[in-house]
């Protein structure tokens, strides 16, 4: 039988961890005692714990390893909870039972915009910061925002889309920029919408796809806009009109989660700035999800809560990479 | 020969479908607890006994399933007229569609 280094002209190394492998490497693992293979790994959405408690139209921040869900429906609550990488435990309560509501930041450094609770109408027109610990700092992000979302950090945020309810107008195109301390109106993006995606860095870079958009009506769409600082462009449309739906990365580097097309789905797709392709499908359809922010790409994030049924399980996403494959006998 | 295979089992969260079991096997999760998986497939079984999963024939499956969708569709019908109407819908409820599983 021919030996590997007949075949190969290279014997397989061996080593103590993967440190200097290529891809397509064999190598031989002298720490564990085993044949390992460097191989392009797939996506994929693995289950991880469960919150503590199940809903929809939640809130999300943070990473998939010091994530925080917050809010939600139904019913309503005001529970915080934060992850750790492996299980959900409860933080400091958001000021009012919220749902409907925008998130964006760390989880020591989340920023909590607007919303509604279907229950005590008006939208909400406030924000609030969590510190890890509790929610304090309330500003007016000076308008109501049924359905809007927020992009950034708690320091640097872009609130996009939403208004009021009630009234028949709650998809608007405006957006709020907020510095840490005050909002301020920026430059309004084209196409009306809320329950939308977001994703982005801060107020220099951000990305929307889809959501709600035409007047007072749940008719989605599959409309991206960029944000660079000032303006809005359009970008590439979704290939699906999507809506109530959620994502996290940067303008060049996103993914977009489930959501409604109109019906819950399980789709996830990856734009790079200028093309979106498809990536591993979530195990169920899910749609007002939440998200992390991941770590402004798409090599790590997860989604949390949803609908249908109220769902209190998390998904996390683990990006395309080349990684190690043990080699087994069977 | 079948391509899939039925089985309910309850998510307890963390490690559940492990991210290498989903780089192996495609998974498809429906009302009831009840998870698709590939058929003639060792990993697919081990995960099936490593979930403590109670196998079900696609009839089996389609009970509990439809079990779970009528009830649903029940709940929904229930809902006060205002909750339903699609321009008022709060988080767009809709009601759930019948769901037909294939082997």
């Amino acid at each position: 039988m021919a030996e590997y280094r007949e075949i190969q002209g290279a014997a397989v190394q061996s080593l103590a961890s993967s440190t200097g492998t290529i891809e397509g490497q064999i190598w031989y693992d002298n720490v564990n005692g085993a044949f390992k293979l460097q191989t392009f790994l797939s996506a994929s959405w693995a289950s991880g714990g469960n919150m503590p408690y199940a809903g929809y139209t939640n809130a999300g921040a943070g990473t998939l390893t010091a994530g925080l869900s917050w809010g939600g429906s139904f019913p309503v609550v005001s529970t915080t909870a934060e992850y750790d990488g492996s299980t959900w435990t409860t933080g400091g309560s958001y000021p009012v039972s919220i749902a409907n509501h925008g998130g964006t930041g760390s989880q020591t450094e989340a920023l909590s915009v607007t919303g509604l609770n279907p229950g005590a109408p008006p939208a909400r027109s406030d924000a609030f910061e969590y510190n890890g610990t509790s929610w304090g700092s309330p500003t007016s992000v000076g308008r109501q925002g049924f359905g809007m979302k927020v992009l950034g950090t708690q320091t640097s945020a872009v609130a996009t889309g939403g208004g009021p309810y009630p009234g028949p107008t709650y998809n608007t195109n405006d957006t709020e920029l907020y510095d840490g301390s005050s909002w301020t109106a920026g430059n309004p993006f084209s196409t009306i919408r809320s329950f939308h995606s977001t994703g982005g860095v801060n107020q220099t870079s951000g990305i929307i796809v889809g959501g709600r958009s035409a007047p007072g009506t749940e008719t989605a769409i599959n409309a991206v806009e960029e944000y660079d600082g000032t303006s809005w462009t359009a970008g590439t449309v979704y290939p699906t009109v999507v809506k109530e739906c959620n994502g996290w990365g940067a303008t060049n580097d996103f993914i977009q989660a489930g959501g409604s097309v109109p019906t819950a789905t399980d789709a996830c797709a990856i734009y790079d700035g200028s093309t979106w392709t498809s990536t591993a499908s979530m195990p169920a359809a899910r749609t007002l999800n939440a998200t992390s922010m991941g770590t402004y790409n798409t090599q790590s994030g997860m989604t949390f809560g949803g609908s249908p049924p109220a769902l209190n399980t998390t998904l996390e996403f683990t990006g395309a990479q080349v990684g190690t494959q043990t080699i087994t006998t069977t | 020969m079948a391509n899939y295979q039925y089985s309910v089992a309850t998510n307890w969260g963390k490690g559940f479908i492990t991210h290498k079991d989903a780089s192996k096997l495609e998974f498809t999760s429906f009302p009831g607890n009840v998870w698709k998986v590939n058929a003639n497939n060792q990993d697919a079984n081990r995960w099936i006994a490593g979930v403590a999963g109670e196998r079900k024939t696609l009839a089996e499956a389609q009970a509990i399933v439809d079990a779970e969708v009528t009830q649903s569709q029940a709940d929904w019908d229930a809902l006060p007229a205002d909750q339903k109407a699609p321009t008022v819908g709060f988080e767009s409820v809709t009601r759930p569609e019948d769901i037909t599983l294939t082997e």
